[in-house]
């Protein structure tokens, strides 16, 4: 079926780039024009999928959401920026092709089939954004509103994941007889659980086991889940559903996006929608849809995407910040705040042991704890799949910076209390977590930048000599280079205050030193 | 939307399928208007009326049981070219008028078994720039007979472009030519010998190939390019550069690469880089008057149309190129491109 105006996709690339002069007369050409074809995307030449998921974007935005706001900015230039209010609010008006935050992480979940939690208001759009993910991998409407998962206080496990046969459970002899009907949404590419924090505990135990591990199991049966993408959503994640949600399960969520409110300007985009009685999620474009190979093929590509040491040095300067508790341990590798949190001490108590550092300069007093392997795992493979969507053959810093604060929303919690927030200009970051996410990175990113690390880096500099392998290596340079790493270790330390990036070089220097000592060790006994 | 109100018999069936889905039609309008506000009933209903009622009549007579599926399709063209204009304000309306008349008709075998696919490219194909629509309709028409399937239609489409002047699609042409019907081949091409074999064989072989009017290599076989002011391109007595394969013309600032065989010719955009490393050369090569053993090779003679004709009525030659199959010249006096089929 032919479906084009509503379905009507850009014509031009979605992000047009200076390319050389390269002539080439296609005869499809001839066919192409002002009337589209529905199967084109089967019959043509397979599009780009970076280039397909961007045509996925534009059709969402332009079509399917009303009111898209541009909150991930891109510049390309200074941009005009404007002061207004009280407050001096400021307003940028992006130079380069900037997006809808709402709509590309949930995209970029779906092309890297992770999981997406959309927090708002009731009515805002959360679950019909989440059914359009449905419908983009393939499923019928129908079919992606009836997998959809509705938590409510009285959900099961056999509600969420199936059903042992009632003739089974007559006849069977061991729960190994016991065959389950498995529910349909389990085998599916796109998930959806639709107010989740309703679902009661134990039913999130079950949920977390699928999340998590990729598999259901049910009287001793097990269901083997192909890789899904998760959308999620909330009214309230602040534990204002019927149930909490346990941790593990929040922390299996990649990313956080908030439906941000409706602008009443676009009223009359609404009013017509009503009139005509048209539903988005109706009319995708075939174009537009993903086959299970696509899924597969574009996180594969994703995957590919080389992250420059360049960005990688800021990213891990900007990790090593926040797990530091200097009064937490009395050993190096145990002053951390997970070694407070472990042994339940006392927070107020915790930071008063914080003397003689600037609470106001190190970043890492304003958070409560530090990024875990998940977390940065998480976070490379969102600033890949931004770069991927850009269509940039790496990851740029500016990809890393715009995702960062949906993946570490609700992963690291800020301190309230600490100097920070109680600066006026900071209050808002109270309750603004992206935009105060976003401003910890440019700070650290800007101190990253006044110690010149890109071009001073004495410890990257003995982790680059270790990289190049210990083969052939001889007892003279070995014990050339713990001279070397004990010198350095000796510099570092001397007068100077315990920050989070200090505190990460030196146990990187202890582990060089550890591994050139039983490198030594071996060479003399041989 | 209302249907549109009956005119014949034979649209009978165009209102059964249109009437079954009546509720799905009318959705798909109201969705198209969403997306482009000018889309006009009146218009998509003349459209039904014009175009997609006689077509629906000769797929009725050929597979009935394929009409709603022609009409859904044709439903959706309309309504792409009713929402962009073209339908009915597009200088070449008469030309999709006759398409879907005349020629599809024609082809309402083929369309029937894929309307989908066929619809679109083929209403794309009559809007083509720089395609004698006309002419292209004429010889698909003159070949319909021959075509069943979808792909020999498509196929077709191509071979018919090239032979009416998008010249750059020869070497997709001559590809396709293997998978016509050698009745369809000999109906285009109109060979004097009416081997559909040697006539391939022929049209591969030389660029400059006329089956039905053969050329003498020593001919001019075009003259092509205008003043800008009388529907040209060029706003100065163009030049002509070659890198060995390719011809490329200048024209006061702007470039482009020349593609022109017996059939047609046209000219692409071409940047100033591509040309910096060709140089321009301004005389005719030393013995090519003998090549064409001319008489008088300061003011040398090739035929052309039959006659003998000065090179120098145009003017002193200004450039002059040559590829493996074509010379090319250019005069002070004109503002065309002399293009000499090169002896085989």
């Amino acid at each position: 079926m032919f479906k084009q105006l509503f379905q009507r996709l850009s014509v031009a690339p979605t992000l047009p780039k200076t390319q050389a002069a390269a002539r080439k007369f296609d005869v499809a050409d001839f066919y192409r024009g002002p009337v589209p074809e529905a199967d084109s995307a089967q019959t043509d030449a397979a599009m780009a999928l970076d280039e397909k998921l961007r045509q996925a974007y534009f059709w969402i935005v332009n079509t399917a959401i009303l009111s898209p706001h541009y909150d991930v900015e891109y510049l390309s230039e200074p941009p005009p920026q404007f002061l207004v209010g009280d407050k001096k609010s400021r307003l940028t008006l992006p130079t380069a092709q900037s997006y809808s935050s709402y709509v590309l992480l949930p995209l970029l979940s779906f092309a890297t089939q992770r999981k997406c939690l959309f927090v708002g208001g009731p009515g805002r759009g959360k679950t019909a954004s989440a059914i359009l993910m449905g419908v983009l991998a393939g499923y019928p409407v129908r079919e992606v509103k009836r997998a959809m998962q509705h938590g409510h206080p009285q959900m099961t496990i056999a509600d969420l994941l199936g059903n042992p046969l009632p003739a089974d459970l007559m006849r069977a002899e061991s729960t190994q007889d016991i065959r389950i009907s498995w529910r349909r949404w389990l085998s599916m590419r796109v998930k959806i659980i639709d107010e989740y924090n309703r679902i009661p505990t134990r039913t999130q135990s079950a949920l977390l086991t699928l999340m998590g591990d990729g598999y259901a199991e049910l009287m001793d049966q097990i269901f083997e889940s192909p890789a899904s993408a998760w959308f999620l959503t909330a009214n309230d994640d602040q534990g204002g559903g019927t149930y909490q949600v346990i941790d593990a399960l929040r922390d299996r969520i990649d990313v956080i996006v908030q439906a941000l409110p409706f602008n009443p300007r676009f009223l009359d985009q609404l009013l017509m929608r009503i009139e005509e009685n048209l539903q988005p999620e109706q009319a995708v474009p075939a174009q537009i849809v993903f086959t299970e190979a696509e899924l597969d093929q574009m996180q594969a590509q994703v995957r590919e995407l080389a992250i420059p040491v360049p960005v990688r040095r800021r990213l891990e300067f900007f990790a090593s910040q926040f797990e530091l508790a200097e009064a937490a341990g009395e050993q190096f590798e145990y002053k951390g705040k997970d070694t407070a949190r472990l042994a339940g001490t006392d927070w107020a108590w915790l930071t008063a042991q914080d003397t003689g550092r600037d609470r106001m300069k190190d970043l890492g007093c304003q958070t409560k704890n530090g990024l875990s392997v998940r977390n940065l795992m998480t976070l490379l493979i969102y600033a890949k799949a931004m770069a991927f969507f850009r269509g940039q053959s790496a990851v740029a810093l500016e990809d890393l910076r715009q995702v960062l604060p949906f993946v570490l929303n609700d992963k690291l919690k800020p301190d309230l209390d600490a100097p920070f927030f109680a600066v006026p200009n900071n209050a808002m970051y109270k309750s603004d977590r992206i935009g105060w996410l976003r401003q910890l990175f440019d700070a650290s990113c800007a101190e990253y930048d006044r110690l010149d690390l890109d071009r001073t880096d004495p410890v990257g500099v003995l982790a680059a000599q270790f990289a190049q392998g210990l083969e052939g290596l001889t007892e003279k340079d070995a014990a050339r280079r713990l001279t070397d790493i004990e010198r350095l270790v000796a510099q570092l330390t001397q007068g100077r205050k315990l920050y989070g990036p200090l505190h990460d070089d030196l146990m990187l220097l202890k582990y060089l030193h550890q591994r050139y000592r039983n490198y030594l060790l071996w060479v003399r006994q041989q | 939307m209302n249907a549109p109100h009956a005119q014949s018999a034979s649209e009978n069936a165009l209102h059964a399928a249109l009437r079954d889905r009546r509720d799905y039609f009318n959705a798909r309008f109201e969705s198209a208007r969403h997306a482009a506000p000018r889309l006009n009933s009146e218009a998509l209903f003349d459209f039904i009326r014009l175009a997609l009622a006689p077509l629906i009549a000769a797929v009725e007579l050929q597979l009935p049981e394929r009409v709603p599926a022609v009409v859904d399709a044709g439903f959706e063209v309309g309504l792409s070219l009713v929402s962009v204009g073209i339908w009915p304000s597009s200088p070449r309306l008469a030309l999709l008028k006759r398409a879907y008349t005349s020629t599809f008709c024609a082809l309402s075998q083929a369309i029937a078994a894929d309307p989908q696919r066929l619809l679109p490219r083929l209403s794309n194909a009559v809007l083509t720039p720089g395609l004698n629509a006309e002419l292209w309709l004429a010889c698909m028409e003159g070949i319909a007979g021959a075509l069943t399937t979808s792909a020999q239609v498509l196929d077709a489409g191509i071979v018919c472009a090239w032979r009416c002047g998008l010249a750059h699609y020869r070497v997709a042409a001559l590809t396709r030519i293997e998978q016509l019907p050698g009745a369809a081949l000999l109906a285009l091409f109109a060979p004097k010998d009416g081997d559909a074999c040697a006539l391939k064989a022929a049209l591969r072989a030389q660029r400059w190939h006329r089956a039905d009017a053969p050329l003498q290599s020593n001919q001019i076989a075009a003259r092509i390019g205008a003043f800008v002011g009388l529907g040209g391109l060029f706003s100065a007595p163009p030049t002509v550069r070659s890198d060995g394969a390719d011809l490329y013309v200048s024209s006061g600032v702007a470039h482009w690469l020349l593609i022109a065989d017996s059939y047609g010719m046209s000219l692409h955009g071409a940047l100033p880089e591509e040309l910096d490393a060709i140089q321009l050369q301004t005389m005719l090569p030393q013995g090519f008057g003998k090549v064409f053993r001319w008489q008088n090779p300061r003011a040398p003679v090739v035929g052309m149309a039959g006659q003998l004709t000065e090179l120098s009525r145009w003017g002193a030659i200004t450039s002059f190129a040559c590829t493996a199959d074509t010379y090319a010249i250019t005069h002070a006096r004109s503002y065309a491109v002399t293009l000499i089929a090169k002896p085989g």
